[in-house]
């Protein structure tokens, strides 16, 4: 069987575990969530249907599964939206969120680790240690609730009273109020710097622990490819030592960071609930959170969804690009 | 051996918060007094007070008791659920295998945290549904570890040996396996603690984990996001919350080093 043939049924093998993963976590929540709602006083609520009895709720289950294929997930017990159209308006500011979080975590982690494990023993490599311990064990929503305090409470106040000006960083939602109130008052640069203030604490607080775990692990798996025969042979070849580490070393750490990237998604979507929470960032997963203290189920499903959706398809995506990255394993029968 | 001296005196700072926090009576950390509102840090009181005049720092020390006790529990159960399921998919081998594995798995891939959430919501908050969510979370990474230790054993001479003349399978796994593959329990045992306390002040901190009258470190976080110019009733819990976590974590590298072969 020629390489692409054998890629492809890893993908079907892959995938086929993906739709029973998904209908089994959406039954699960289904389930959980129907069971609060009944426990709660909700009845009076005029989108509220009392499901009870094992037929109904696998009646009501099935119902639901065929809505999804059309992409109607209901309507939300809250207000009576339709539930697609409250996803639809907050997706982009989580993966803008996400997506900014995990560039800023590869940017900084990797070159981190590369660079402590390149200057192992030294000051700097013992110091970094330190610095990234510490931040591995630091809880993101208190950093981020000191974050909050200091920059934009603190830092006004002294500079108000030191010049007359309150400076301070952004620490809520995703654009300032003038912005969304004027649109068109503003220049294009205006807005983006604006969104980008914004955007700044939530994703750094985001990505700190991030960044220890993968400096961490970078240092420790280049430290191990640093003492391979094939980077003694490169540097005695009178390579310089730049291509050594880049083109030799970094080359071949990267399979397994990516691997350990993809295994840190499921951590990383799940800890944007926090961080939306704590910088009311107007996203998925304040919404989630929201939903879930509310027992609005038709919600909360569609986000277990989504989530789930993305998860394991990053998942797969990682899968198939370790498969490329690594020839040992196309050609390995 | 700067880095050791550096976390005897975290351990014992912290050792000394839950000892005090052990002998605290109701009374002591709860009374509430208008007088007191809002009070900076001063040597009357040395962490603040709260919204109710509340005394931070012994409400941190009972916090820190309860929160350690939470995460204690939490943990206990995760290991042994993750252990015995680890043990039983890898002695077993076969169908169990496969469906245990295919659990852990979908465990893993899924972010377990909203998974979580719900479980929190649709459960009476009693701090049992903390404790529950915990072990949820962390028994794959456990079982996990253990179903691979347990397969590298399972084929060795000694327990072939052992099962030959007739040990039974309570022995062999007390007296072959357990000391066999008690290193990486530890360690990962070590390790889920340290995530079980971010795990509960988490849940603490967004309102869904241990009842709010009850001092944990989330819940005295969670006490200052409304009152942000205050802002010593949130930094010293989490400051507390963060040398315990650091600590358990250098504890547990401290412990893989020295279980380490290599050195």
């Amino acid at each position: 069987m020629n390489s692409r043939g054998r890629i492809r049924q890893y993908v079907i093998k892959k995938s086929a575990f993906i739709f029973p993963t998904i209908l089994g976590i959406t039954f699960l929540i289904f389930l959980l969530m129907n069971y609060s709602a009944s426990t709660s006083t909700q009845s009076e609520n005029i989108f509220y249907k009392n499901i009870s009895g094992i037929t109904n709720i696998l009646k009501e289950y099935f119902e639901w599964i065929k809505n999804v294929f059309t992409l109607d997930f209901g309507k939300s017990l809250r207000d009576g939206r339709p539930v697609w159209d409250k996803i639809i308006e907050r997706l982009p500011a989580t993966l803008e969120l996400n997506v900014s979080a995990l560039l800023m975590t590869i940017i900084i982690g990797i070159p981190l680790g590369v660079w402590q494990a390149y200057r192992i023993n030294s000051k700097v490599d013992k110091s970094l240690t330190i610095i990234t311990f510490i931040f591995y064990s630091i809880p993101a929503f208190w950093l981020g609730l000191i974050l909050v305090i200091l920059l934009g409470v603190i830092l006004p106040d002294i500079t108000k009273e030191w010049f007359g000006i309150s400076l301070g960083l952004p620490t809520s939602e995703r654009r300032s109020l003038n912005f969304i109130l004027y649109p068109n008052r503003y220049s294009f640069f205006q807005v983006y710097w604006d969104r980008f203030l914004h955007i700044l604490i939530p994703a750094f607080t985001f990505s700190v622990v991030n960044i220890a775990t993968i400096a961490r692990y970078v240092r420790a798996n280049m430290i191990l490819v640093l003492k391979e025969d094939y980077i003694v042979t490169a540097r005695s070849k009178g390579l310089s030592e730049k291509k050594v580490l880049f083109k030799h070393a970094l080359k071949n750490s990267i399979i397994s960071t990516v691997t350990f990237i993809s295994f840190l998604i499921p951590s990383i979507i799940g800890s944007s609930f926090i961080i939306e929470v704590v910088f009311s960032w107007p996203g998925i997963g304040r919404l989630g959170y929201n939903s879930i203290l509310a027992r609005d189920y038709p919600v909360v499903m569609a986000i277990g969804l989504i989530i789930a959706i993305i998860t394991l398809f990053s998942n797969l995506c990682a899968d198939i690009l370790y498969y490329y990255l690594d020839p040992r394993i196309r050609v390995k029968k | 051996m700067r880095n050791n001296i550096l976390l005897l005196i975290i351990l014992c700072f912290l050792g000394i918060l839950f000892i005090t926090g052990i002998f605290l009576s109701e009374k002591q950390y709860n009374s509430i007094s208008i007088i007191h509102r809002f009070k900076a840090p001063s040597t009357e009181f040395l962490f603040g007070t709260d919204a109710y005049g509340r005394d931070i720092f012994l409400r941190t020390s009972k916090a820190l008791f309860n929160t350690i006790n939470y995460a204690l529990l939490a943990s206990i159960i995760a290991i042994f659920i993750g252990f015995l399921l680890g043990l039983i998919a890898g002695y077993s081998g076969g169908i169990i295998d496969f469906v245990i594995q295919t659990l852990i798995d979908v465990m893993m891939s899924f972010p377990s945290f909203f998974l979580i959430l719900t479980i929190i919501a649709a459960m009476p908050q009693n701090g049992w549904n903390v404790i529950i969510a915990i072990v949820l979370s962390t028994w794959p990474n456990i079982a996990k570890i253990t179903r691979a230790e347990i397969l590298t054993l399972k084929n060795r001479e000694f327990i072939l040996a052992s099962s030959t003349i007739g040990a039974s399978f309570i022995r062999i796994v007390f007296y072959h396996i357990v000391p066999n593959c008690i290193n990486s329990l530890i360690i990962t045992g070590i390790f889920s603690f340290g995530g079980a306390i971010l795990t509960e002040s988490s849940l603490s901190f967004l309102k869904l984990g241990i009842n709010e009258d009850i001092p944990t470190l989330g819940n005295l976080i969670s006490g200052g996001r409304d009152v942000l110019r205050s802002w010593w009733i949130s930094t010293f819990p989490g400051i507390v919350l963060f040398l315990l976590i650091f600590s358990v974590n250098l504890v547990g590298e401290r412990i893989r080093e020295f279980f380490d072969p290599k050195n």
